[in-house]
């Protein structure tokens, strides 16, 4: 029991270091967003430049508080801090806190796996529709993903290829997932958490199950880090 | 769903078990009941507009950050000085100096529970000391807990902005009268108070009081600038979001040195985001049980089993906080407003309800549940925070809740006050010929893209008439006028057809 929540607890420091990182970033994106944008408008031609490079803040920032929240709710997990209507275990004797604890621990884990397969099957469906700019026409007048495209084809309709994504795409591709652009790329996070915080939940169901039974009640604060 | 499951996740959701996963559950039993319906599509709403891609989410992380970094900082000391200075000379001085720093620094930590630890804390044994009745003390700094949810930006009102869908920036304008007026009324109450029992004020100090503004300059400059930069047009909703954290960084790390960039930070950001994961867990969950309530027409069903019995729209107004009321006894704020916000919106529609005013009452309702027995949260948090049994909580808040009750009724009941604001904005906007703000809900319906679809697929080659002629896209405009996409999509980038 002892190395599953020193292992868990290491992961969740790992949690909160993406958490604070994409923190911090969205923070100076949306910051600068703001600074450039008002720079254009006070006619600052250079602004104006800085800020149409900056075409995929919107993205960044939709997306990091997507990531964000799941992160977010994965060290809830871990703290055991989620909103619940928690009257009845707060108020029972230590005992049947745990038998409360293992069942809700449970029931938490069964539904966790199931909205994780359910999201995983979302964003299958999103990756299958490929958008125009992530496909090139080819020869038998089919759509190419843009990553598997021959270059020749690329120079043609002139485009590049997104090198780190296509990376990215053909390392999904190795584990059997075809990912079709960067944004279904991103939203992998929604099952993934979902699946990793079933698993949380069970962890912690054993540990009440131990608890209950042995008779030996934990800190209360033990999930913190 | 059968019976079963809902006693089932009835007795889970009493246990104690997360409300995320209650409202996950609920939803995939329930679309797993549905003939011809996939939860799929549903769950793509996550990724759509509704959660994920809105302009407003991303706001939430950013507020609540700012709100955490404020209640780790030395920003309650200073703001319980600033109004001891300022209002400490009144009758019931000590108690408006709780009410007023409670409402500001619950603005910035959303109603979270933060303020009772933080103002709260500091002000509790100081009114015990100050020979304040107990109760009225303990009931005060457990009110104070939510004070603050009518003034932008709360984090609350943000969150009904998002499922409501409503224009956030005339939301914020809506509940500063109500605001204000909350905070009147029990502002007259502590005075009486102070008067009734003679409570000891402090005499009024030009010099201290100046010095202590001086002092908290940096943190009273915060709302000025930010609803400034959100009014003027300087900063859209997430800029604003992003300059308040940014702003309360820079002032907490760098200038006051309360916190620590390397020793605190990191800890601060960890339980701001617990929260925020939290919070978000359940918006994102109760979207496909929200989606279901609405496929399954309950709103209308639920209108419908209304007539003959509430006939006008005060009637309606009347059940409905008698209704809301209920809802904050049983369930916290925000999973009160993503469960029955879309139910109850187009009900008040129904009998001609402001969607603006409609969101002051659902609020103001909800922030006097966060403190109703037998499960509203501040209860819980007072009762661990000042260590007393949570029955003498219960009757510690009953004046309370009474006068934020009449506050209530004062606000449902004339509209002008939550609808005065937001509507000169619009007038100005209207003067100035302005075009609603990029990537902001406009407040005008948007069209329902999924409800142009049937079951199936587009089918584009029924569109050209499933022959083998080319489709004349010329055809499709009406004359010279362009086909105006925009338009038919309310104020999104593109159209997303989802496959549900």
């Amino acid at each position: 029991m002892k190395n599953i929540r020193r292992f868990d607890r290491g992961i969740a420091r790992g949690e909160a270091f993406v958490a604070a990182a994409v923190l911090l970033i969205m923070i100076l994106v949306a910051a600068a967003q703001a600074a450039l944008r008002n720079l254009t408008n006070l006619d600052f031609a250079w602004a104006n430049l800085v800020l149409e490079r900056m075409d995929w803040a919107d993205s960044f920032l939709q997306k990091g508080t997507l990531w964000l929240a799941f992160f977010g709710a994965s060290l809830s997990t871990f703290d055991e801090k989620h909103i619940a209507i928690d009257v009845i275990p707060r108020i029972s004797p230590p005992r049947a806190k745990q038998l409360f604890r293992a069942i809700v621990c449970i029931f938490s884990a069964v539904t966790c796996f199931y909205l994780g397969q359910v999201f995983w099957l979302s964003v299958l469906n999103n990756s299958l529709e490929i958008p125009l700019e992530y496909s090139v026409l080819g020869g038998a007048d089919e759509m190419i993903h843009i990553c598997r495209a021959p270059a020749a084809l690329l120079a043609d309709a002139g485009l590049s290829r997104p090198t780190s994504f296509c990376l990215l795409r053909n390392a999904f591709e190795t584990l059997g997932i075809k990912i079709s652009t960067p944004d279904v790329a991103l939203q992998l996070i929604v099952p993934a958490m979902f699946i990793f915080m079933s698993v949380r939940f069970l962890s912690r169901a054993l540990a009440a199950s131990v608890a209950f039974v042995t008779k030996t009640y934990p800190d209360d604060s033990e999930g913190e880090v | 769903m059968d019976g079963i499951w809902i006693v089932l996740l009835t007795v889970m959701a009493i246990l104690g078990a997360p409300l995320f996963a209650i409202f996950g559950a609920a939803a995939m039993l329930l679309f797993g009941a549905l003939p011809d319906t996939s939860i799929t599509g549903t769950a793509n709403d996550v990724f759509s507009e509704k959660f994920a891609d809105s302009p407003l989410l991303v706001t939430i992380p950013l507020f609540t950050f700012a709100g955490y970094l404020m209640a780790e900082s030395g920003t309650p000391h200073r703001l319980v000085k600033l109004s001891r200075a300022w209002l400490g000379w009144m009758p019931g001085g000590l108690a408006m100096v709780c009410l007023v720093a409670s409402a500001f620094f619950t603005t910035f930590t959303g109603g979270s529970g933060i303020t009772i630890v933080a103002i709260g804390g500091l002000l509790y044994p100081a009114l015990v000391q100050d020979k304040y009745d107990e109760n009225f003390s303990l009931g005060l700094v457990t009110t104070g807990g939510s004070l603050g949810l009518l003034f932008p930006p709360s984090v609350p009102m943000i969150i009904y902005g998002v499922v409501a869908g409503i224009m956030i920036e005339k939301l914020f304008l809506a509940g500063l009268i109500p605001g204000i007026i909350t905070v009147a009324t029990l502002a007259i109450y502590s005075s009486i108070t102070g008067i009734k029992h003679k409570m000891p004020r402090t005499s009024f100090d030009r010099t201290e009081a100046f010095r202590s503004l001086w002092e908290t300059k940096w943190e009273a400059l915060l709302p000025v600038a930010l609803l400034g930069g959100m009014y003027s047009g300087l900063l859209r909703i997430h800029e604003a979001a992003a300059f308040t954290a940014i702003y309360t960084l820079v002032i907490e790390v760098w200038i006051y040195r309360d916190v620590s960039f390397r020793r605190d930070l990191p800890r601060i950001i960890r339980e701001s985001m617990t929260l925020v994961g939290a919070i978000l867990a359940i918006l994102a969950t109760a979207i496909g049980f929200t989606a279901f309530l609405i496929q399954a027409r309950v709103p209308m069903m639920i209108l419908d089993s209304m007539e003959g019995y509430i006939t006008s729209q005060v009637m309606f107004l009347i059940a409905l906080n008698f209704f809301l009321i209920g809802v904050g006894m049983l369930m916290d704020i925000f999973s009160a407003i993503v469960v029955v916000v879309p139910l109850i919106v187009p009900i008040a529609l129904g009998f001609g309800v402001d969607p603006y005013h409609l969101g002051i009452v659902f609020l103001l309702n909800l922030e006097i549940g966060y403190m109703t027995p037998p499960v509203g949260l501040n209860l819980f948090i007072s009762s661990f925070r000042f260590n007393k049994p949570i029955t003498q909580l219960y009757r510690s808040v009953l004046p309370f809740i009474g006068l934020l009750g009449l506050a209530l009724v004062i606000v449902t009941y004339i509209p002008a006050l939550s609808t005065w604001l937001p509507n000169m904005l619009e007038t100005q906007a209207v003067n100035l010929n302005e075009a609603p703000m990029e990537g902001i809900d406009d407040g005008s319906p948007t069209m329902d893209l999924d409800a142009l679809e049937d079951d199936d697929e587009l089918d584009l080659d029924a569109l050209e008439g499933g022959g083998d002629e080319p489709l004349d896209l010329d055809s499709l405009e009406d004359d010279d006028e362009e086909l105006d996409l925009d338009s038919l999509e309310g104020d999104d980038d593109y159209g997303v057809l989802d496959d549900d």
